[in-house]
């Protein structure tokens, strides 16, 4: 089999604009690849039925438009109407088609907190936190207020995600949520750390002794904080840092800033890429 | 010998409005034929109102003091009167530039400024009309003579896409496949006589192939060539008895043993009656007619072809030293399946072949290009290893694939990295490789 796949269609002027994803879509590949590697962000609102008049006038592939209308009018089930899409490209082998359909219908059958909390987990694994988020928020929408245990999970995830997006105050507030639903010691450490990263020392030390609960906790903390810290030490990335450092101990500036610079720029272009696929 | 009658046939199209042109620039003159689209016939454009004079004098005469130049007849007649340019040809293929009035002067300008003048003479005939075609046809086309007519054909404010090149002998297979057929049923001949020394060409089909393939053999006879200025009435006598003698003799060897069904003798070599011994040796079993727009009529019905292809040229196909001789594809899959993409097809000129299609490339990046001969033996698939694309997961590598040839036998292929949408950046290196396709 060659190795030079023809692109079907037209390039279009006017791109498909995926919100769950926050992607514009120029081509049939482009959709197919969406489908076939994001099929967790499938939602209605992807496959309607303005995506078949898009591949109609922007694609200009009308046969295809005109089966998947015909399809979406019947009310079709989200993966037989991708695996038209996929069929129709022939994007893959028919098993890996096959086994696209399968997933996307095993996400179907699912309620849509759990299809929710799916795509969240999906986010999260791919370092995509603000998308995480705004996951995480639907779920909570769709939470019936005695549903404690749940609760619990998603707030300690919303504070995991704010955390790491470096909204320690934020995450201090979801972690109190969270141990204020179970009281599992995990929320109240992780809690204690968010604040512990909003304030200063003093603060901190303030904060944790006049609450026993708090302290006994900070102090076990304090030798878990110094393991990691050790650890750190250990990394090419404090390695790094040390170098950089070192430069501007040998008074070369220029290469200093220079490093500086491109280090800042890197974690600017990671931070952003927090919100985007 | 008769004039041969216009009879050309072509499949209109409804609605269709525009004219078409082909230039012949020879080394003395130039020649305009013109088609309308809703029209039969292909005239050629009288370089004098009223007269049947159909070349226009290849030169310019600039007045002395003042920036006005003539050119054609005007400039001809002009004698004695501010700088005189000729040879432009030979000029513009030398390369040097020309010396007018203390101020150097390109040729190529000079030949710009005499083919927008010289189109200027159809201004009336144009009118509201649109230019859907030109065909300038040349009688040697090489590379460099296809940057200069490049350059000189600027001037004309038509858009380059419309603007086409071809060689003289491009014109006669266009210009004999628009004759009735009991004319080129076997061999054509025609005899050139418009430069200094007669040329030949045979046309030969062969019909065995699908399209069929027009070859033509071309000769030049450095021995016959032309005089007009004699000393004496008995040299002039003498000369065009040699000269009667020569043709014969060449016209006998070269039709000898052959089907020729027409004979055309074309060039202002050919004025007078100085051959009527060859004439019998010509019409022999065989139709023999006079002209001199055969060039600019084929460069015209070419230029018509371009904009409105007929059955007559689908068929039959002209394969001269510039032309492609192969069919050029790649082998792809398209929605699952394996199949011959085309790309190139044989009969158009190497510097008019190009083709840009968008592909998706999968793990080798190998694109297998095909090359098939006309008689469709041998076909040979090239693997052409393109780039690697690191960090790009499969059936994300879309890019635009773009082919021409460099020369008759140089295929480029030049690859453009598309991106893939939001979810990859395109890498802006573009990527080329020449292969050899003999």
């Amino acid at each position: 089999m060659s190795d030079v796949i023809v692109c079907l269609g037209k390039q279009a002027v006017k791109p498909y604009y995926i919100e769950s994803a926050r992607i514009h879509i120029y081509g049939i590949e482009e959709l197919c690849y969406f489908l076939s590697e994001y099929y967790c962000l499938l939602t209605r609102e992807v496959l309607s039925e303005k995506l078949a008049l898009w591949i109609d006038e922007q694609c200009e592939l009308k046969e295809l438009s005109r089966s998947l209308l015909t399809l979406i009018h019947q009310s079709g089930s989200l993966h037989a109407t991708a695996g038209m899409i996929l069929e129709y490209v022939a994007f893959g082998s028919e098993d890996e088609i096959k086994q696209v359909e399968k997933s996307i219908r095993d996400i179907e059958l699912l309620s849509e907190f759990e299809q929710r909390k799916l795509r969240a987990a999906y986010f999260v694994e791919q370092g995509k936190h603000m998308l995480a988020m705004e996951q995480y928020a639907k779920q909570l929408s769709l939470l019936e207020h005695q549903d404690i245990e749940k609760h619990s999970e998603l707030f300690h995830n919303m504070g995991t995600v704010c955390a790491r997006l470096f909204y320690f105050d934020l995450a201090s507030e979801f972690f109190e949520k969270a141990y204020a639903c179970e009281h599992k010691e995990l929320d109240l450490k992780h809690f204690l750390a968010a604040k512990r990263m909003s304030m200063t020392q003093k603060e901190y030390h303030e904060f944790t002794e006049d609450v026993p609960e708090y302290s006994k906790l900070a102090i076990r903390m304090e030798d878990e904080i110094e393991k990691v810290s050790k650890q750190w030490k250990g990394t090419t990335e404090k390695k790094m840092l040390d170098d950089i450092h070192k430069k501007k101990e040998s008074y070369d500036r220029v290469e200093y800033y220079a490093s500086i610079n491109v280090l800042v720029q890197k974690w600017k272009t990671e931070y952003e890429s927090f919100g985007l696929l | 010998m008769r004039q041969n009658e216009n009879t050309d046939n072509f499949e209109k199209k409804a609605g269709q409005k525009g004219i078409v042109i082909g230039y012949d620039l020879c080394k003395q003159f130039a020649q305009i034929s013109y088609c309308f689209l809703d029209d039969k016939n292909v005239e050629t454009l009288s370089a004098f109102s009223g007269e049947e004079k159909f070349n226009i004098p290849l030169c310019l005469r600039k007045r002395d003091g003042v920036n006005q130049w003539y050119f054609g007849r005007e400039a001809l007649e002009a004698k004695d009167d501010g700088f005189f340019v000729t040879d432009l040809l030979a000029k513009v293929r030398k390369g040097d530039t020309i010396v007018v009035e203390d101020m150097e002067v390109n040729p190529v300008e000079l030949l710009k400024l005499f083919i927008r003048k010289s189109f200027s003479l159809m201004g009336m005939i144009i009118g509201n009309s649109t230019i859907e075609a030109i065909v300038i046809t040349i009688d040697t086309l090489d590379e460099q003579m296809l940057t200069i007519l490049n350059k000189a054909t600027q001037g004309l404010h038509v858009d380059s896409s419309k603007i086409h090149f071809v060689s003289h002998i491009e014109c006669l297979h266009y210009y004999t496949i628009h004759q009735p057929k009991e004319l080129w049923n076997y061999e054509v001949c025609i005899f050139d006589f418009s430069d200094m020394v007669l040329k030949s060409f045979l046309i030969e089909m062969n019909s065995k192939t699908k399209p069929i393939v027009t070859f033509i053999n071309d000769a030049e006879y450095p021995h016959v060539y032309y005089r007009d200025e004699f000393v004496s009435d008995m040299e002039e006598d003498i000369y065009y008895s040699k000269l009667d003698f020569d043709f014969s003799e060449i016209a006998r060897t070269l039709l000898e043993g052959r089907i020729v069904t027409s004979v055309f003798l074309i060039g202002s070599g050919f004025h007078g009656d100085w051959y009527e011994e060859s004439l019998k040796v010509l019409c022999k079993n065989r139709r023999v007619f006079g002209g001199n727009n055969l060039y600019s009529k084929g460069a015209c019905l070419c230029a018509l072809e371009k904009v409105s292809p007929t059955e007559m040229s689908k068929s039959h196909i002209f394969l001269g030293k510039e032309k492609l001789k192969y069919n050029i594809g790649m082998q792809v899959v398209k929605r699952g399946e394996e199949q011959y993409f085309p790309l190139l097809d044989a009969g158009i000129s190497w510097f008019d072949a190009e083709a840009e299609v968008e592909i998706m490339l999968e793990k080798t990046g190998e694109i297998p290009v095909v090359i098939t001969p006309l008689d469709g033996k041998d076909i040979k698939t090239i693997m052409v290893k393109t780039r690697e694309y690191k960090n790009r997961p499969p059936r994300t590598i879309k890019v635009t694939a773009f082919f021409y040839l460099k020369s008759e036998n140089e295929l480029v292929i030049r690859i453009t990295d598309l991106g893939f949408g939001d979810f990859f950046k395109p890498e802006s290196e573009v990527w080329e490789k020449i292969i050899e396709i003999c």
